[in-house]
């Protein structure tokens, strides 16, 4: 494992931020909402007690971050992380106009790059043999709607 | 005898030729992501659950039962063959059950474990049949205020078994709980928290949410870390177990069927705690406790007996309260609502044919896992030769697909990426993400009962605590708390998930 010593717990920390920026996104987002009372609760009244509740838990967090001893954090391999993640993004981005075949066949490549022990020709042929399995299994067997080849206009 | 009869009924669901390909197909599939690491039930039945749309609620629920308890065995036959924990709750399996292979008792270490899990898995099932009537018929007579104070227990029970620091368990529940408010409100029909998206009014989608938390991150991890997968050279000679080592195994699976079938109804129990809680207890009990981590066959027969029982028994509190235990039966719920189906105290006597049909089958399908993990035992090793370089493309895909056909939606594989990355970060930042799936699950009605309670009590959250049941629900949940703070228990959980 490689990984160093640090003063702030830089874990508690990004959690912390991560509740901070949720509660205040809860609060904005429930702003509009009618609270009502606590006989009579509106749709706002527990979405922001939860905000709420998110931020507190944000503040003790970030204190306690402060504090806490460091803690060994093993490095982020980006390499992996960007190219699994941009899979459904890709997917998502295509599938309306490319259809499913092909949409599969660029996100199989696009996760080939995930790993550097990827084939050239090997993920092509398991690009080329999903598509067609994928196809057959949720739109052959199982009727999907879904679209065989690009369409435009 | 009541009983009978619903057994009778159950057995008529479980053996129609349907649902007994259904069935074979859930334990074909548990045992082979068992099997292979790298990919665990909870990730897969998420990825299936949109096919299984497709099915009768009762076979599909039967099938992804039959994955969910099927990777309880195919886990094992990895941890004792590789030393490979195929499945998390086999981690415990591997301290003993492989140095049993080394020293060539593979065979008998193979047939124990399942036939320790399938008479685990006849008890449980027992078991339900025997619980479940009266714990529905009591849930029918909850109001609102004991419905809501029943959840608080069941969450705050998931935090105090739940991996980390109570105070970030404490923060997951409430992102869940606020994910989960995310729709329309039930009172007025209005958007809430949409933040104008259109596909936002039914909610966040439950697959999605659990495909981008277990799925993404386990591909990520296992790409970032790749495991060796140096198959054990030594050939299983025979299959069945010296008579001292049945013997000794038999109070083993005993002692570990008991354990498991308590763990599985506590929320947040799980297989994976029943399995350490048993493996500890066999080395106290021991009379040759140094025995253990060399081979001792207890060591295998009382874990995988535990984390057998716990799968089934941890489907009670989901089928006769409505409430998930764990993040698997969080998934199982998810499964039920998408067909359509409340779990809750209604399915015993609205859905009799699903619920005592999918008991059934569990003892059916336990039947058939032993017969498929123990011959068959070869093909499944040899699955393990398949370089993850060609499986991990073939789960995204799958993933996303899945995701997409639930309803044409694009936005919905956006979501995958999405909580794809929060489940890597939350791993990171060492946050269990279970709390945060259960409270996503739970907080339609969470808040709907809470709303209900102080609608009927107006406004006086007094309610709570005047009735006698409620109260005592939050005292349990309370106690839970403290006893999670103090400083010996938070030492010994530490302690327990260190191993992991």
């Amino acid at each position: 494992m490689n990984g160093h010593r640090i003063n702030v717990n830089r874990q508690d920390f990004a959690t912390a931020i991560f509740l901070i920026l949720l509660g205040i996104a809860g609060f904005v987002a429930s702003s509009a909402l009618p609270v009502g009372t606590a006989m009579r609760m509106g749709g706002g009244y527990v979405p922001r007690l939860l905000s709420f509740l998110l931020l507190g838990f944000g503040g003790i967090l970030i204190v306690q971050s402060l504090f806490g001893n460091g803690e060994r954090v093993q490095k982020t391999v980006l390499r992996p992380l960007v190219f699994v993640l941009v899979v459904p993004l890709i997917f998502a981005a295509l599938i309306d106009t490319l259809g499913l075949p092909l949409t599969v066949l660029f996100c199989i490549l696009a996760a080939g790059l995930a790993s550097s022990e990827t084939r050239r020709w090997e993920i092509l042929a398991v690009g080329a043999g999903l598509a067609v399995l994928t196809y057959v299994l949720f739109v052959t067997a199982l009727g999907l709607p879904m679209q065989f080849g690009p369409e435009f206009g | 005898m009541d009983i009978l009869h619903n057994l009778a009924t159950g057995f008529s669901v479980a053996l129609s030729p349907a649902n007994l390909f259904y069935c074979l197909i859930g334990t074909l599939i548990g045992t082979l992501i068992g099997v292979l690491p790298g990919i665990g039930p909870i990730a897969t039945i998420s990825i299936l659950l949109p096919v299984t749309l497709y099915l009768d609620p009762t076979s599909s629920i039967i099938m992804l039962a039959g994955i969910f308890y099927g990777a309880q065995y195919g886990g094992s036959t990895t941890a004792i063959l590789v030393n490979l924990p195929g499945e998390a709750a086999s981690v415990v399996t591997c301290i003993d059950g492989y140095q049993m292979a080394r020293k060539g008792r593979a065979g008998s270490a193979l047939a124990v474990a399942a036939l320790g899990s399938f008479f685990a898995g006849t008890v449980a099932t027992l078991i339900i049949a025997l619980l479940a009537p009266p714990l529905s018929a009591a849930a029918l007579l909850f109001g609102p205020a004991e419905y809501f104070s029943l959840m608080v227990l069941g969450l705050i029970a998931a935090i105090a078994m739940s991996q980390g620091r109570l105070i970030k368990a404490l923060a997951m529940l409430m992102v869940g709980l606020l994910l989960g408010a995310v729709g329309t409100d039930v009172d007025t029909g209005a958007p809430r928290m949409t933040l104008g998206i259109s596909y936002l009014a039914d909610g966040i989608d439950f697959v999605p949410l659990v495909v981008g938390l277990y799925a993404i991150p386990e591909i990520i991890r296992n790409i970032e870390w790749p495991e060796d997968r140096g198959v054990l050279g030594a050939k299983i000679s025979r299959l069945w177990p010296s008579r001292e080592e049945f013997l000794r195994a038999r109070g083993a699976v005993l002692r570990g069927t008991a354990v498991g079938s308590v763990f599985g109804l506590i929320p947040g129990g799980g297989s994976l705690l029943s399995a350490f809680a048993s493996y500890t207890l066999e080395k106290r009990l021991s009379r040759n406790p140094e025995e253990f981590g060399k081979g001792a066959i207890e060591g295998v027969a009382s874990p995988e007996a535990a984390n057998n029982a716990s799968a089934q028994t941890s489907f009670i509190p989901l089928l006769t309260l409505g409430i998930p235990s764990t993040a698997v039966m969080a998934v199982m719920a998810g499964a039920l609502t998408i067909q359509g189906i409340q779990p809750g105290p209604h399915v015993l006597n609205s859905r009799p044919e699903l619920f005592w049909g999918l008991i059934v089958s569990m003892w059916v399908g336990n039947l058939m896992l032993v017969i498929i993990n123990l011959p068959l035992v070869g093909i499944w090793v040899r699955m393990l030769r398949i370089p993850y370089r060609i499986f991990y493309p073939a789960i995204l895909i799958f993933s996303c697909v899945g995701v997409y056909s639930l309803r044409n939606s694009y936005f919905d594989v956006m979501l995958v990426a999405l909580f794809g990355l929060l489940g890597y970060c939350l791993q990171r930042w060492r946050c269990d993400t279970t709390p945060l799936v259960l409270a996503f699950v739970l907080s339609p009605m969470l808040e709907d009962n809470l709303r209900r309670a102080m609608l009927i009590s107006r406004g006086d959250p007094a309610v709570f605590v005047e009735r006698p049941l409620s109260l005592g629900m939050l005292l349990v949940a309370l106690a839970l708390l403290g006893f999670v703070l103090l400083p010996s228990f938070r030492k010994r959980r530490e302690v327990i998930f260190e191993e992991d």
